[in-house]
């Protein structure tokens, strides 16, 4: 099956307009009852955790996504859904917001549709977490929807922490209407096959976009990271920046767009991307792109592909640090202003703990 | 402040024509029958037309691109693929009929040839009409000459080298080319000779509802050097005219080639030429590009970096006013050890016209040490204009340093107040920021085609601006 295409093609033989998959091997391969004859008896989803104020909850939601992996994906998601929720913060507040979903041996698929409103001048920060409790090969199809709206300012933290051969398929869409500012941050403990879709339409006047995203491989990941930011409305402005390592047979694709569309006039955009290949089999590719039909406006992207330098592994090593912990410490390094801008001490301290567990 | 407007390129001096005469022009379409009217026209040997059929059969299985700028308005019944001009293959100026020569003349080669150019081919249509290379160079073994002498002449040599480099299946429109070629240049620099001044080819094409289809194939052999200047340009018809040629170069072990292009095709024409080249162990091809006219461009030169250390560089300009689409970038990839690439790319975009750069970069498992730089900016002088950047980068191994970086937007207000404080009126501050930006470009060009180049922005921008 192929999925998440770019939204502009290029040559086909450069293999990045889209993945292929096969989904349905993946959810025989479960042997959990995972096949489509069978999907209409998931329940629904019970592992759901939720801790905050100033919200209400719904058991419904409609699915609002416009941006989907493939079209395939978006019918499961209307059938066979065992997750929906739509939920407004109505007001501000210092607590932090946290949902949490567990997956585990009694619920190992989750196909969820979410839709999350931030309400105007609301300010707020939001922890979304995707966990498997247990090892084993875990499925979620995604679909998240987040409004942002008139003033409100939002940090939202997504973090995807599934079991080493699931498959996680994930499709964020947000809109951010006038003089609101919405900040996306989408941690990325990568499984085998780690798919996402982030979609930001800045909608209103003085909006703003950011995404941070930073992923770590696991043992053989495909992630393939499918970014796309677009900017309607006068002086807009968006950030986007990409970090991760790959390891071992892992391969990355990075699909990073800024879009300016006509009207956006005084807008800013940039994106960065940065990855470090760790193995000699890893394989990285990235197509950052930038659109452009608005004269006044300001973009930049760059991507870079960083190694480990043999130097600066000398110098470390000779200060009595073994090898590993000298690459240990260089990645550290790298990723230590996006781990330090996490308003989270516990979700920094894993990603820390993750990196010394996944180099050795 | 007033808004600037900038005109486009004016290409008005290419923009004269003939009358369509030719000895011979081929019906409209493309066939097997024409195929081989026009391997017959050529009276060339066998296995050149075998070639042909094979690329006639590879063209009709292969797809349309799925990508890229819109091509529907290409339709191959509506094009001749080769025009015979009245004239045979001259090697003096005197000897090309009056017309012809008049058209060289206007374009400034055979001064250019006189001034500074160790040889000169000129092509009229789809045959070289005028062939010519200084003596000194020939003592030294140096071959240049046109495509279809070369076949005649060195067909071992041929056989070894020809679509070797770019394969009949690479895509649709090279399988056309392989079908319908004519024309172009071939070059041999022996080893360790080293010319000084550049060799040129000049394509003209000036039959409406017609095609180009040169070939240009080059081989650089161990220790040599060459600069090879390629220019064309056509007169605007109502109709579509196509260009798809070929160029084929390889660089030997420590050979450099500069390859420098100045495109000025009419807007009437659909540009959808490849170039690629193979480099072995520490040979460098640069690449030096401008693309100003056509209606529609789809031109990414490549090159393959197969020997250790070899290097190559990239430095391109392009100019989408109204009416262009100009989808234009650079492919490299890395195959052998510590190899490297540098690119830098510009683009203008005004009156609607689309600026695409769009690239690969690959850097394979073995090419261990390699290192690439890639840099583009787009300039957006009006909001009904697109500047697109669309560079794809595939990293295989783990001992690589890449770095692609990209800006898009308009020319600085403050850099504009900070010139007029120094006494320039605005519109002469803008022109001289548009100078200096595609300055990266025609710095690397000889010095009269930057002057030529500059020229042809200057025109525009001292009347245009205000």
């Amino acid at each position: 099956m192929e999925l998440n295409f770019t939204p502009v093609r290029t040559a086909r033989n450069y293999g990045i307009n889209s993945i292929t998959l096969n989904l349905e091997d993946i959810k025989s391969a479960k042997n959990n009852n995972f096949c489509k004859k069978n999907l209409q008896k998931l329940e629904n989803f019970p592992n759901f955790e939720f801790l905050g104020e100033n919200i209400e909850l719904e058991d419904n939601c409609l699915l609002s996504n416009t941006n989907f992996l493939c079209n395939e994906l978006k019918d499961e998601a209307e059938k066979f859904s065992n997750f929906k929720k739509t939920a407004k913060i109505y007001k501000s507040s210092d607590k932090l917001v946290k949902f949490r979903f567990n997956l585990d041996t009694n619920e190992s698929n989750l196909i969820d549709t979410f839709n999350l409103t931030i309400e105007e001048d609301v300010n707020s920060k939001i922890i979304v977490e995707f966990i498997s409790k247990e090892k084993l090969a875990c499925y979620q199809n995604l679909n998240f929807k987040i409004n942002a709206k008139n003033g409100s300012n939002a940090e939202i933290i997504f973090v995807f922490d599934l079991f080493d051969s699931s498959t996680n398929l994930v499709s964020i869409q947000s809109e951010v209407e006038k003089n609101a500012k919405l900040s996306v941050f989408i941690v990325d403990f990568a499984c085998k096959n780690s798919i996402f879709n982030y979609n930001s339409k800045l909608i209103g006047e003085n909006s703003e976009s950011n995404l941070n995203s930073l992923y770590l491989s696991g043992e053989g990941s495909t992630i393939d990271l499918n970014y796309l930011i677009e900017l309607y409305k006068p002086n807009c402005k968006t950030n986007m920046e990409v970090i991760g390592a790959i390891s071992n047979q892992s391969k990355k694709h990075f699909k990073g767009t800024i879009d300016f569309k006509k009207g956006c006039k005084k807008s800013r955009g940039n994106e960065n991307e940065y990855c470090m290949v760790l193995s000699k089999n890893a394989k990285a590719k990235a197509l950052p792109m930038m659109l452009c039909e608005e004269e006044n406006v300001e973009g930049t992207h760059s991507t870079s592909i960083g190694i480990v330098d043999e130097k600066e592994l000398f110098y470390i090593m000779s200060r009595g640090l073994s090898r590993t912990q000298a690459i240990r410490l260089i990645v550290k390094a790298k990723f230590n202003s996006m781990i330090l801008s996490i308003f989270d001490e516990e979700l920094r301290n894993k990603i820390i703990e993750y990196i010394d567990r996944k180099i050795i | 402040m007033p808004k600037t407007q900038i005109e486009d390129l004016n290409t008005n001096i290419y923009d004269f024509k003939n009358e369509d005469n030719f000895e011979f022009k081929i019906q409209k379409g493309l066939t097997k029958d024409i195929v081989e009217e026009i391997s017959r026209q050529k009276n060339e040997p066998e296995w050149v037309l075998e070639i042909r059929l094979k690329a006639l059969e590879m063209y009709n299985k292969l797809d349309m691109p799925t990508w890229g700028p819109d091509l529907s308005e290409l339709n191959m019944d509506e094009i001749a693929t080769y025009v015979k001009p009245k004239s045979k293959l001259n090697s003096d100026w005197n000897d090309v009929p009056e017309e012809i020569k008049n058209t060289f003349d206007k374009l400034g080669i055979p001064q250019a040839e006189r001034q500074y150019l160790a040889g000169v081919g000129a092509q009229y249509d789809s045959e070289v009409v005028y062939h010519s290379i200084k003596e000194e160079l020939l003592k030294q073994g140096v071959i240049y000459t046109d495509f279809d002498s070369a076949i005649k002449q060195y067909p071992e040599i041929i056989k070894e080298y020809f679509s070797k480099c770019v394969p009949i299946s690479d895509h649709k429109f090279i399988a056309l080319h392989y079908a319908v070629f004519s024309g172009g240049s071939f070059v041999y620099v022996p080893k360790n000779v080293k010319l000084e001044m550049p060799l040129q080819s000049y394509f003209r094409l000036n039959s409406p509802e017609s095609g180009q289809f040169e070939h240009t194939l080059i081989i650089v052999d161990e220790g040599a050097s060459l600069h090879f200047i390629e220019g064309c340009s056509a007169p605007k018809y109502n109709k579509v005219n196509l260009h798809a040629g070929c160029v084929e170069l390889f660089v030997k072990e420590n050979g450099y080639l500069r390859y420098s292009t100045i495109e000025n095709w009419s807007k009437n024409m659909m540009n959808l030429n490849t170039k690629k080249a193979i480099i072995e162990k520490n040979g460098k091809v640069d690449w030096v590009s401008g693309s100003f006219g056509s209606h529609i461009s789809m031109l990414y030169p490549m090159s393959i970096l197969k020997g250790d250390n070899s290097q190559t560089e990239f430095t391109g300009i392009s100019f989408a006013g109204a009416g262009q689409n100009l989808d234009t970038g650079f492919k490299v990839v890395h195959m052998g050890k510590n190899t490297s690439s540098v690119v830098s790319s510009k683009s203008i975009s005004k009156s609607g016209g689309i600026s695409t750069y769009r690239s690969l970069v690959s850097i394979l498992p073995n090419a261990t040490g390699s290192k690439c730089s890639v840099s583009c900016d787009g300039l957006m002088l009006d909001s009904n204009s697109r500047s697109d950047t669309i560079p794809v980068n595939n990293v295989e191994n783990d001992e690589t340093e890449f770095s692609h970086e990209a800006r898009v937007g308009k020319i600085s207000e403050k850099a504009i107040f900070y010139l007029m404080t120094h006494g320039l009126t605005e519109a002469d501050a803008k022109a001289m920021i548009v100078r200096g930006f595609a300055n990266p470009v025609s710095k690397e060009l000889p010095m009269e085609y930057a002057v030529e180049m500059n020229r042809l922005i200057n025109l525009e921008l001292e009347g245009g601006i205000g």
